[in-house]
């Protein structure tokens, strides 16, 4: 039984390690993102629509909060 | 601008455009982007797509592990990635775009950390053999949205320049076709050198030029 219940443990913890690298490889995507995204809109000289923009911040800043709510749970739960 | 009427630009500005300009006298025909019925179509696909999934994986938790904050977890996460693909498939429609001026074609898409590619056709250093108008279903068809394929017959090989989903894809073809049969004209007119081409795979010869037919005098 407690092997069992270790090994539940053991998987849990493993999922919850994956689901924060995956937030982090998320948000560091997202940063990279933006800067490419910046960067070309100042070579094409192309101004890309508001809404693209709020909506890349709002992505970096949700898989960042992601991030953070992970650690918690990881740590402290 | 000399030729206004021969002018066609949909949602770009001047700025855009004229930094891809390389020739002198080179002048616009046309601009523009893939219409924004294709984008929202994508976008939607995406959207249900990974709701979708992200029910699909926080139900397995749900199922297997009986962990309602890891399948909560496991939700947001796939929503995240959806949102990550949405917002590159809108970077992408922003910055994917044809311009034709009276010396190429050119073709920009640009994929933010996947790809950036600018794709230029010389139309004075091919000969264009098809220009094909593709419509297909109803909303494009009411909307006026479809695809412009351009084959090019080039010395030693066959190949196709497609620009797709586009508004007033007949209006762009007739305007190239008048463009193309221009410069086709005027390089006839100043070199006619027939070639004799041999094609790798098969290994034979090609003959590329103009065979007059019939008797001549």
């Amino acid at each position: 039984m407690d092997i069992q219940a270790n090994l539940m443990n053991a998987i849990i913890t493993t999922i919850k390690i994956i689901f924060l690298l995956a937030g982090g490889i998320i948000a560091l995507i997202h940063y990279f993102q933006i800067k490419e995204a910046n960067k070309m809109e100042r070579k094409m000289s192309i101004t890309l629509p508001a809404a693209v923009h709020f909506s890349m911040t709002v992505q970096l800043v949700v898989s960042l909060i992601f991030v953070f709510a992970s650690t918690i749970y990881l740590f402290i739960f | 601008m000399k030729n206004k009427e021969f002018f066609f630009k949909d949602r770009l500005t001047d700025s855009q455009i004229e930094k891809f300009k390389l020739f002198e006298n080179e002048e616009l025909i046309f601009a523009c982007r893939e219409h924004w019925l294709p984008l929202v179509f994508r976008l939607l696909q995406t959207f249900f797509l990974g709701i979708f999934m992200a029910a699909a994986c926080s139900s397995i938790f749900i199922l297997l592990i009986h962990n309602i904050v890891l399948a909560a977890s496991a939700f947001f996460l796939v929503m995240l990635i959806t949102g990550m693909i949405s917002v590159r498939v809108l970077v992408h429609w922003s910055f994917h775009m044809y311009i034709a001026t009276n010396k190429q074609i050119i073709e920009v898409h640009y994929n933010p950390l996947i790809s950036h590619a600018i794709n230029s056709v010389l139309l004075d250093q091919i000969r264009c053999t098809e220009i094909d108008v593709e419509m297909y279903g109803i909303i494009p068809e009411l909307l006026g949205i479809g695809n412009v394929e351009i084959t090019f017959d080039r010395p030693t090989h066959k190949e196709e320049f497609i620009i797709k989903d586009i508004r007033s894809p007949r209006t762009i073809a007739n305007l190239l076709s008048a463009q193309i049969h221009q410069v086709g004209n005027s390089n006839r007119q100043q070199t006619i050198q027939p070639l004799w081409a041999r094609e790798l795979k098969t290994n034979k010869y090609r003959f590329i030029g103009d065979v007059n037919y019939g008797y001549s005098s």
